[in-house]
């Protein structure tokens, strides 16, 4: 039996784009990616510490970041970027500041730009927080992730499969849980697959959520 | 017949030799003793009789020939290249581009290209150099299972394009074109 490859990185070459581009000579490199990592984790903390104050799912599906010669442009892809929009001109000059302040960068422009994704329930990052935040309320996994099911039907996607690892419902013994909707083709390098893995701290330990989501093959 | 083969086959091999090494004519006498060896066992000592004087009038024509030959490919091959740096500019523009994705780094050419040809200068096309594979072998686990790894690696892909006799005008149109991000540019004049 073989073990199963991360399908982003599997269709890289085809029908999945790089999250982050620009070219660096390999003496410079490791600081380019060190700054890539910086500027995710900083806009994810951000967003989960504002989410506190207005209710619902603030659902960051993916940050890409493009660096040319003296610019570096952010592009956030929310969900429900409504946090953003109450307060939005404030906000992201908040943001912009902040993040040139970590990278030590103010030489170089930074511009973010937040665009909203449609059918925000397609895709598998917003649907893993929103089963994160059902599991630490205590709901039972497998309402949880029929729920989620539900919600990706109207969404309109071809397949779904979700995987929740750990110490499901508290249980002392640790186990793994799957449920599947629809064709998911892991093989098939054509076929548009989004996939997202995400960790979910509860009182008992770490349950770890795997979700693939089939939108298309490609012609 | 034997004779005439053999004296036939040592002549070139004579030349030969000469424009390896052109100075001393003592060697090549005594270089060339061998091979009188090698070839036929019968009758080695007529030969050697009758290839010693061969080779020594031989060797000095052949050795005055090539050094002719020599000199005249020197001084023309010289001239060659007098007259093609008259014909290139001296101020040309070497544009290298490097990037990870082949499409971008097409476009790009193709801006370029269109930018240096309206305002009329020469450009010797994008040619592709090779691309280079930086391969990283990495463990798949965080802790033992030595033999389960990662393969990864990045391509670079490089192109070069040359303007010839830049104006002014085109020199502006590059400063001003506005390349896409994961493209590296480098310049030289």
């Amino acid at each position: 039996m073989g073990q199963k490859i991360n399908p982003l990185g599997f269709r890289l070459g085809t029908t999945q784009s790089h999250h982050s581009l620009w070219f660096a000579q390999p003496k410079n490199y490791s600081e380019g990616l060190q700054e890539d990592k910086k500027i995710r984790d900083y806009i994810k903390n951000y967003v989960q510490k504002n989410m506190r104050i207005s209710s619902g799912v603030e659902g960051i599906a993916r940050i890409e970041i493009q660096k040319g010669i003296d610019l570096i442009r952010v592009i956030i892809y929310m969900g429900f970027p409504k946090l953003l929009i109450e307060d939005r001109p404030r906000k992201l000059k908040e943001l912009q500041m902040n993040v040139q302040k970590e990278l030590n960068c103010m030489n170089r422009k930074l511009k973010i730009a937040i665009t909203r994704i449609a059918n925000p329930y397609g895709h598998p990052n917003i649907l893993a927080e929103f089963i994160a935040g059902q599991l630490k309320n205590r709901v039972s996994f497998r309402k949880a992730m029929k729920k989620a099911i539900e919600l990706t039907e109207q969404a309109d996607t071809k397949g779904i499969q979700i995987q929740i690892a750990g110490r499901i419902d508290g249980k002392e013994i640790a186990r793994v849980e799957w449920i599947r909707e629809g064709r998911v083709p892991l093989q098939t390098i054509g076929a548009k697959i989004e996939y997202c893995s995400y960790r979910v701290r509860t009182i008992y330990g770490v349950l770890g959520i795997k979700i693939w989501i089939f939108i298309d093959i490609y012609r | 017949m034997a004779i005439s083969s053999i004296s036939s086959i040592l002549i070139p091999s004579l030349t030969i030799q000469s424009s390896c090494s052109p100075k001393p004519k003592f060697t090549f006498l005594s270089c060339s003793s061998p091979l009188s060896f090698n070839p036929l066992k019968l009758g080695n000592n007529t030969l050697k009789l009758s290839q010693s004087p061969t080779k020594l009038f031989a060797a000095p024509g052949t050795l005055v020939e090539t050094a002719e030959v020599g000199d005249s490919e020197v001084p023309s091959s010289s001239s060659v290249t007098a007259e093609t740096d008259k014909l290139a500019p001296k101020q040309k523009i070497r544009i290298k581009l490097r990037s990870y994705w082949v499409p971008l780094i097409e476009d790009s050419c193709k801006q370029i290209i269109d930018a240096a040809l309206i305002t009329n200068a020469k450009t010797m096309g994008p040619v592709p150099l090779p691309t280079k594979k930086r391969i990283y072998c990495v463990l798949k686990s965080p802790h033992v299972h030595k033999d389960a790894r990662f393969h990864f690696e990045i391509r670079t892909h490089q192109r070069l394009i040359d303007i010839l006799y830049p104006t002014a005008q085109t020199i502006d149109s590059l400063m001003q074109l506005n390349l896409p991000c994961g493209v590296d540019v480098e310049v030289k004049l």
